[in-house]
């Protein structure tokens, strides 16, 4: 029995093996049909949402939106790879610009829920970021 | 040592923004914050402290390169009806993002510096005894596996010293790993793990009555461990609406068994006072359904046992008639807590012609918790008019 095991489980490495380009350009080909949700503050919105001016609201949602932070391309910029044309943009964008896309890309990583109390609406007092959040603290105690 | 961190830091900060290296770096993030309010019980317990609320703040951030980000604060807030909790705050910390945001693996580092004082009731000067000083590092990591898949860990680090030298610093270490899978229907499922290893400082169940010259040097010292694990699930529904559900489940993996923390009656300060564990569900709204305004709201529901708690008992002195309190472990209690939180919240963004982010806002409050020990059974309802520039 240990003996048939071994081939049984090369056979099976092998098919999966074959079949894991397939699967894969299946899923690749998915995931471009429809863009994914992603809500990593969880907010029940989706965080790749556009919001060029920073207002918490998006730009789809906004009834006059502004114009989007993003370079006039040079003369020629179409004959450049992505990563130079992205390098272009990037040029193009302040400090804080470049430095708000970075944290875009991290919000998820920026707290964690050890304590679900006390993040449940620390939002609701300006300055809670530095503070220590929204709740009355007192001789070190925070309620 | 914490004001020596705190003059480095000031010192770090105004090297980067004078002189030459000021042309090279992102302009300056200004936000003022105002806020007044009321709160119908400040100190969330059965005794119910009404009182006005004012509190004002600056927070000033600056990037120095498109990877790093100073930050300083300060915080202002006066209680009309407790003038002895009147209390400012002021922090420093930064925060390190090294790579760039199309890679895949993201690397998260920050560190924070706050110290709180309080001012004397009698003397009118800063109060040593409740100010504290805390400290925050994190070091994450996160990894997009693929459009629909994130995965994340990361350790961070705690600590609250206080202006009291009786009491030892508290100190926890949080070890956390978590998940972010998009799934179709624009659902996204989040889950998070963790374990958070902390000291704890607790008067032993065979001590009995206790002198107030003594409250503190009958505590002994332990460790305090536990573990939590949160999935939520969030949705989107269309443009305007996104929902979200948070439960939480939190347990002690060590405690000491006997272990007695003092409670808000006593009048002892004790750190740990508040630690807990239990289960919790919460519930989000968000909505952008009236034109330029965002509304949240929420409704929270938590089971929580906290350490053995005892409480000052008030009786007659048999020699002198007087009443007095008596702070012993004969009288410690098991404390279990059914705690309701609901809140909203409306803001309203907008610009002005000089290019300034306005953003007043109005939040509201209702918390309802009941317990097994009298003193905190409370309700408190708080409502605070905010008004935010960012320049």
């Amino acid at each position: 029995m240990k003996s048939l095991l071994s081939p049984i489980c090369v056979v099976i490495c092998l098919i999966l093996f074959s079949l894991s380009p397939i699967m894969s350009a299946q899923l690749h080909a998915a995931q471009h049909a429809t863009p994914a949700f992603v809500d990593l503050d969880g907010d029940g919105f989706d965080d790749t949402a556009d919001d060029t001016d920073s207002d918490g609201i998006p730009d789809a949602v906004e009834t006059a939106p502004r114009p989007k932070i993003i370079a006039v391309a040079e003369p020629g910029a179409a004959f450049f790879s992505e990563l130079t044309a992205e390098a272009a943009i990037e040029a193009h964008l302040s400090v804080a610009q470049q430095f708000k896309l970075r944290e875009n890309a991290v919000r998820d990583i920026t707290s964690c829920r050890s304590d679900l109390v006390r993040t449940f609406d620390d939002s609701g007092e300006p300055g809670a970021n530095l503070t220590g959040g929204g709740g009355n603290c007192v001789g070190g105690i925070c309620f | 040592m914490r004001h020596a961190i705190f003059t480095a830091f000031v010192m770090l900060f105004s090297f980067l923004l004078t002189g030459s290296v000021l042309a090279e770096l992102g302009p300056l993030d200004v936000q003022v914050s105002l806020s007044g309010g009321n709160t119908g019980n400040l100190i969330r317990d059965n005794t119910n402290l009404e009182t006005s609320k004012a509190s004002t703040g600056v927070d000033l951030g600056m990037n120095a390169f498109s990877w790093l980000k100073l930050q300083a604060n300060v915080q202002r807030t006066l209680y009309g009806q407790v003038p002895a909790l009147d209390n400012l705050v002021y922090g420093v910390g930064g925060a390190l993002i090294p790579l760039s945001e199309q890679s895949p693996i993201q690397v998260y580092l920050t560190g924070h510096y706050r110290d709180r004082e309080y001012r004397d009731q009698l003397s009118d000067v800063t109060s040593a005894e409740f100010s504290s000083g805390e400290y925050d590092a994190t070091a994450s990591v996160a990894w997009t596996v693929s459009q629909s898949l994130r995965l994340r860990s990361g350790v961070s680090y705690n600590a609250t010293s206080y202006g009291l030298d009786d009491v030892r610093d508290r100190k926890t270490y949080d070890l956390f790993g978590g998940l972010n899978v998009s799934l179709p229907g624009r659902l996204a499922l989040d889950i998070e793990s963790g374990v958070v290893l902390g000291n704890l400082d607790y008067v032993p169940q065979r001590t009995g009555g206790i002198r107030p010259d003594r409250s503190y040097e009958v505590l002994e010292q332990g460790d305090l461990n536990l573990f939590y694990i949160s999935p939520r699930l969030s949705r989107q529904f269309g443009r305007l609406f996104g929902l979200s559900l948070t439960a939480s489940h939190r347990a002690f993996t060590e405690k000491p068994d006997s272990a007695v923390v003092y409670g808000h009656s006593t009048n002892i300060l004790s750190p740990w006072v508040s630690s807990y564990e239990g289960d919790g569900m919460v519930f989000s709204a968000k909505s952008y359904i009236l034109p330029s305004f965002i509304l949240t709201a929420g409704a929270g529901y938590w089971d929580r046992d906290y350490l053995t708690t005892v409480e000052g008992v008030w009786r007659v002195d048999l020699f002198t008639g007087d009443l007095v309190k008596i702070v012993s472990t004969v009288f410690a209690q098991e404390r279990s807590d059914q705690l309701r939180r609901v809140y909203f919240k409306i803001q309203r963004p907008f610009t002005s012609h000089a290019g300034y982010m306005i953003e007043p806002s109005l939040h509201l409050a209702y918390t309802y918790n009941s317990s097994t020990i009298d003193v905190y059974d409370y309700h408190d309802f708080s409502i605070s008019l905010g008004l935010s520039f960012r320049i």
